[in-house]
């Protein structure tokens, strides 16, 4: 079944390509969203906010020389009558651009990447009046602060070649925290394609859960190198700041990453540690920006050993590599660690004496070529005693490298992994996520 | 410029108490340039409308690319009808005077306008620099970029306001990566971000800048590591810049204050009884919210909920005096702020953003500094950055630094780092550069809200002296 999104798309791009000179040849990526937010404080609307945004971005080539122009279209583009001559004018801009720049000499020649169609609009998702009394009823008299983001997201990709991917799903998050009286928080997120009031509840009465826990007074922690566990949301967070440039192979080449010493073989992961790109996950597709299809499981770290790097194209033909279809920024889009053998149960008994983590914030490189890690605790994080949690903790400062908690001191991975979809929505609504365990860290350094 | 939206807000049948429509089109190229060629050329042009509705003392928001009588039409419809259903659970009770109405306009000063300038010019400009950086095998890679964003913000309302403001944005920026002695040095000119026109791009200009950063990127290959310990701390403009940014702009926003932010961004350790008695800094630091300096990133007129912007001393004498939080936050938490309601494009909605945040000229040269540290280090260009959601536990890293011995630079260190607590810090501070040694330096990426925007702020710093840092080095 076609929606008048795809319709939309199709035309735009039929339209284009007819228009096209023999020397040309025309990528273009689709992005639209029908999207609620919803921003609650205090358990009361904030913000509310409806959005509808259609982006075309085309990628002209002629010859060597290349460049994309993105713009935003409205959903009845084709109404008015002015949709052609739009599109060409638009088209017409392009091509005085690539014409005057200079030659690439990495520009990769276009192809067909085949067909690819993923259709998860799914069940309708509650409106927004239905969110806020949904949301709203099982936290009256309890503080929370949130976003809600409900609604569709359409990707598409054509090429002049003959490449036709399309990809939609249809899903929410609730991305909130709840708050003691004294400023004490804990975290939450559920996300769905379906939204069920017993799951919420359910969730809503776990972070209350904690939340007593955090009651106790705060113990400060000195700085120091101690045990720990990290939560999936936690590791999510490490997990998030590895894309930028952790696995990116262009980065290696660049003297930009933290792998040398991986690549090398100087140094070594934990053999506990095994991580993959895996589109199985179904958060994202699977086609890049170029419409190439990446591998639906592409190992990236094995037993402790780096096995692959993602690599673009462009940077395939640059390095003289092989490309996996990697994005251009070579970030993971859908990655997946191993689960290990701790049982959830037991998490606090094997902790025995240290810290327990929930989240994460703000990390950072603090020597990015050496794999060194900045950050900060988060909400509810937890001071362990002979396997009892004690009190929660002041916010603890980190500064350690991915070579040390990943490596010798890497002690066990949860028995169960844990999606961790993206929630950011800069620009526009994100799709992807990861699926990664918790994890049992010995000596741990915290430095402030 | 704001003809066509005062048509179609004449068009529009509905009942709210009242109607803002905010467009927005901006036309932002990012050109990069690798090794001596070009590496990409991407334009982004993106336009909408965000209709805006306050029934019953409830806002909300609606936002389309279809810029159309019916495609506004629509999205009032949507907004009132989404505002009448908030009101059920509504924060705040708002009324028009939330929306001000101002007319006028702004453009940034600029020497020679961006049309002045051709794709292929800008791109020659960028691979003349990534030329010019290579001097030398143990160079690897050399990059230069170019952010150059024309915008344009139009507003018209039911209660009268009318204005419209343009804008012209470059943020520069060059690298160059040196490898060698089991390392990798990246040295940078910094994210360079200022409204300016296409002078930014004159290569002539930049010459000393580029043949300098070239050098010291193989310098770094032969420096010793920064050593570990407290040392008097003279931070340049291109590091002190993100400081005043992370442990003054974000804790003063009065949303934070209030709480929006918990979920995301974070809280912050400022509390409302503080304006008016807590002691930020030392008596010598003076920060201000300053839209009028021309050439910063976020010089306006009127911020996107149409208060005209005025310059406001935020700190004074190191005490705290008023927040960073615009009209809607002031009426709610009866705090001092500042024309800085902002929305980053015409589908979010505003909310307070930092402006133009500056620490305003001390009277110390930067000889006087330096000759005032028997034991220091001098820190260049930021290259990490970190803080708590409360804004408290920071920690920085820098390309480049020097040593200070008696007053003299004696030799360079790489991967020099500091970490402190923000008001004990500010509490070191000890001189404060004079106007020759301050610069503008801004980012295009500050983000926070919910739903996520990434927004344009400026930050006009002098080099600024403080006493006993916690300084070390690299892994
Ligand atoms: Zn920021």
């Amino acid at each position: 079944m076609s929606s008048a999104m795809e319709t939309l798309f199709q035309r735009t791009c039929d339209v284009l390509f007819a228009d096209l000179a023999e020397s040309e040849d025309l990528n273009i990526n689709f992005e639209a969203e029908e999207s609620l937010f919803i921003r609650f404080n205090k358990s009361k609307v904030r913000q509310i906010v409806d959005v509808t945004q259609i982006k075309v971005s085309l990628f002209l080539q002629i010859g060597k020389k290349n460049a994309e122009h993105s713009l935003q279209i409205p959903a009845t583009l084709f109404e008015t009558g002015e949709g052609h001559e739009f599109l060409n004018a638009s088209l017409n801009d392009l091509r005085d651009e690539v014409r005057q720049l200079p030659d690439d000499p990495f520009a990769l020649s276009m192809r067909n990447n085949g067909q690819s169609r993923e259709d998860m609009s799914g069940d309708a998702l509650p409106g927004a009046n239905e969110f806020c009394e949904q949301l709203l009823g099982p936290v009256a008299g309890v503080d929370l602060a949130g976003l809600l983001v409900s609604g569709t997201n359409y990707v598409g990709n054509r090429n002049s070649k003959g490449q036709a991917h399309w990809f939609v799903t249809r899903s929410f998050y609730f991305d909130y925290s709840v708050y003691s009286a004294k400023e004490k928080a804990v975290k939450g997120l559920y996300a769905d394609t379906r939204f069920d009031p017993g799951i919420y509840a359910g969730k809503i009465a776990a972070s209350l859960d904690y939340l007593d826990q955090m009651e106790k007074p705060n113990k400060v922690v000195a700085p120091g190198r101690y045990r720990c566990y990290f939560s999936p949301e936690a590791i999510g967070e490490i997990v998030e700041l590895m894309g930028w440039n952790g696995f990116s192979r262009g980065a290696l080449s660049r003297g930009n990453s933290p792998m040398p010493d991986l690549d090398s073989g100087n140094k070594s992961l934990s053999p506990l540690l095994s991580m993959a790109e895996d589109f199985s996950l179904g958060l994202v597709p699977s086609f890049n920006a170029l419409g190439e299809p990446a591998p639906e499981r592409l190992s990236l770290i094995s037993r402790g050993k780096l096995v692959n790097l993602l690599t673009s194209s462009r940077t395939a033909e640059e390095y003289r590599l092989e490309s996996n279809q990697a994005n251009d920024s070579e970030a993971p889009r859908s990655l997946s660690i191993e689960p290990g053998e701790l049982a959830e149960r037991d998490i606090l008994k094997a902790l025995d004496t240290g810290l327990y983590i929930s989240n994460l914030h703000y990390l950072n490189w603090s020597d990015a070529t050496k794999g060194r890690i900045t950050g900060m605790t988060r909400f509810a994080c937890f001071w362990v005693e002979n396997g009892e949690i004690v009190s929660p903790i002041q916010d603890l400062r980190f500064d350690e490298t991915f070579y040390n908690f990943w490596g010798d001191n890497l002690e066990a991975l949860t028995e169960v992994a844990e999606i961790q979809p993206t929630v950011l929505s800069y620009d526009q609504r994100a799709l992807g996520g990861a699926k990664v365990p918790g994890m049992l860290i010995n000596n741990f350094n915290f430095c402030l | 410029m704001t003809t066509h939206l005062k048509d179609l807000l004449d068009q529009l049948s509905g009942d709210a108490d009242w109607v803002g429509l905010r467009e927005h089109a901006e036309i932002t190229c990012l050109r990069t340039a690798r090794n001596g060629n070009a590496y990409s050329n991407s334009t982004d042009r993106d336009k909408g409308i965000m209709v805006e509705v306050l029934v019953d003392g409830q806002f909300a928001y609606a936002g389309t690319t279809d810029i159309t009588r019916a495609g506004v039409q629509r999205c009032y419809d949507r907004a009132a009808g989404l505002a009448a259903l908030a009101n059920r659970y509504n924060l705040h009770k708002f009324d028009d005077t939330a929306r001000p109405a101002g007319s006028g306009g702004y453009r940034s000063a600029v020497a020679r306008p961006l049309d002045e300038i051709t794709p292929a010019e800008v791109q020659e400009s960028l691979i003349d620099i990534t030329s010019r950086l290579k001097i030398s095998d143990k160079i690897i890679e050399t990059q230069a970029s170019a952010l150059i964003t024309r915008l344009q913000v139009n507003f018209v309302s039911s209660n009268g306001a009318d204005w419209s403001q343009e804008f012209s944005i470059i943020t520069r920026d060059f690298a160059a990566t040196a490898q060698g002695n089991g390392d990798f040095q990246r040295r940078s000119l910094g994210m360079e971000g200022r409204q300016w026109g296409a002078e930014a791009l004159d290569v002539s200009v930049m010459a000393d800048d580029i043949a300098r950063v070239a050098e010291q990127a193989l310098e770094l290959l032969d420096a010793e590591e920064c050593p570990t310990g407290q040392f008097d701390t003279l931070l340049m403009p291109d590091q002190l810049y993100l400081q005043v940014h992370e442990s003054v702009g974000h804790p003063l926003e009065l949303d934070r204050i209030l709480g929006d932010e918990r979920n995301y961004a974070g809280w912050s350790f400022v509390s409302p009884e503080d304006f008016g008695s807590l002691q930020y800094g030392s008596p010598l630091l003076n920060i201000s919210f300053d839209p009028g300096l021309a050439g910063e990133m976020a010089t306006y007129r009127f911020d996107d909920t149409g208060v005209a912007a005025e310059k406001h001393f935020l700190i004074r004498n190191g005490l705290l005096v008023r927040g960073i939080g615009g009209i809607e936050s002031q009426q709610r938490s009866a705090l001092p702020g500042v024309s800085s309601s902002r929305a980053c494009s015409w589908n979010r909605p505003p909310i307070d953003r930092m402006g133009n945040i500056n620490i305003e000229p001390g009277d110390s040269s930067y000889e006087d500094m330096l000759a005032a540290m028997d034991r220091g280090i001098i820190m260049h260009t930021n290259r990490s950055w970190s803080i708590d959601d409360y804004r408290n536990k920071f920690q920085f890293g820098c390309e480049y630094a020097q040593q200070v011995e008696n007053g003299r630079i004696t030799k360079t260190l790489k991967n020099p780092n500091y970490r402190g607590i923000t008001t004990p810090f500010w509490n070191k501070l000890a001189m404060v550069g004079d106007l020759a040694s301050r610069e503008i330096w801004g980012s295009p990426y500050c983000g926070k809200g919910e739903p996520n925007q990434a927004i344009r702020v400026g930050h006009a710093v002098p080099a600024c002296l403080f006493r006993n840092l916690d300084v070390f080095g690299g892994a």
